[in-house]
């Protein structure tokens, strides 16, 4: 028995992302310039299968929703979107260090005491409360940041987007 | 106190560190407010008002006096 499966190929023939589901090929093809990819359509067997799943683990694609920020409304939403499990990885380990661990990204050492207060005040709520605890009885829970993941996509994926 | 820098050349750097990892979060009202205080204060060094931004006198070196 063989399955249907969609295989995107980069300009240098290396494969960037698969799947099997019709859906998620769909939604791919509307939110990516095309021009960047050849498609083909294969009707693969349980061992191409296998060795696709083997070997490409990273590019197998799927649908997503990222969080961004409806700016109609000021909320947080989420924004479907398809895309490979390496580019979903890279996404989440940006907002992860964004939203988090922003000091384990700068390099030096903060004492806050140095910051005038609203200067204190600005660098916890842009995510430096874990070592500015004495601050954050005055600050509610909902000031913590979100990190943009459609923006962080669209910075590091951004050229394989169709625009609008 | 321990203030962890010793230049304000290097809090600079380090708020503009901050800075560009904040370009990542979502534009809340809040976030945006607080991403331009920062911005303004990154403006304040570079004009050496320093009395703006810092609790502690700064030399005229740009270095933080102890």
């Amino acid at each position: 028995m063989k399955v249907k499966y969609y295989l995107y190929y980069s300009k240098d023939n290396q494969l960037y992302a698969y799947t099997d589901e019709k859906s998620i090929s769909k939604k791919f093809e509307s939110q990516r310039k095309m021009k960047k990819f050849h498609k083909k359509v294969k009707e693969l067997s349980r061992d191409e299968i296998n060795s696709i799943a083997r070997n490409f683990q990273l590019n197998k694609l799927e649908l997503k929703g990222l969080r961004t920020m409806d700016n109609l409304t000021g909320k947080v939403v989420e924004c479907e979107i398809a895309l490979t499990t390496n580019e979903l990885l890279v996404v989440r380990h940006d907002s992860f260090l964004s939203s988090n661990d922003i000091f384990l990204e700068v390099s030096w050492d903060l004492n806050p005491k140095i910051f005038k207060k609203r200067i204190q005040k600005a660098l916890r709520i842009l995510g430096c409360y874990t070592v500015m605890d004495d601050f954050s009885k005055n600050i509610p829970d909902d000031d913590y940041v979100v990190a943009d993941e459609v923006s962080i996509f669209i910075r590091r994926f951004g050229k394989s987007m169709k625009e609008g | 106190m321990s203030k962890g820098f010793e230049t304000v050349d290097k809090i600079k750097e380090g708020l503009e560190e901050i800075l560009s990892i904040a370009e990542f979060f979502v534009d809340s009202p809040e976030i945006k407010k607080n991403r331009k205080l920062l911005k303004e204060a990154v403006k304040h060094i570079e004009q050496k008002k320093y009395d703006k931004v810092l609790t502690v006198e700064v030399d005229e070196d740009g270095d933080i006096i102890e």
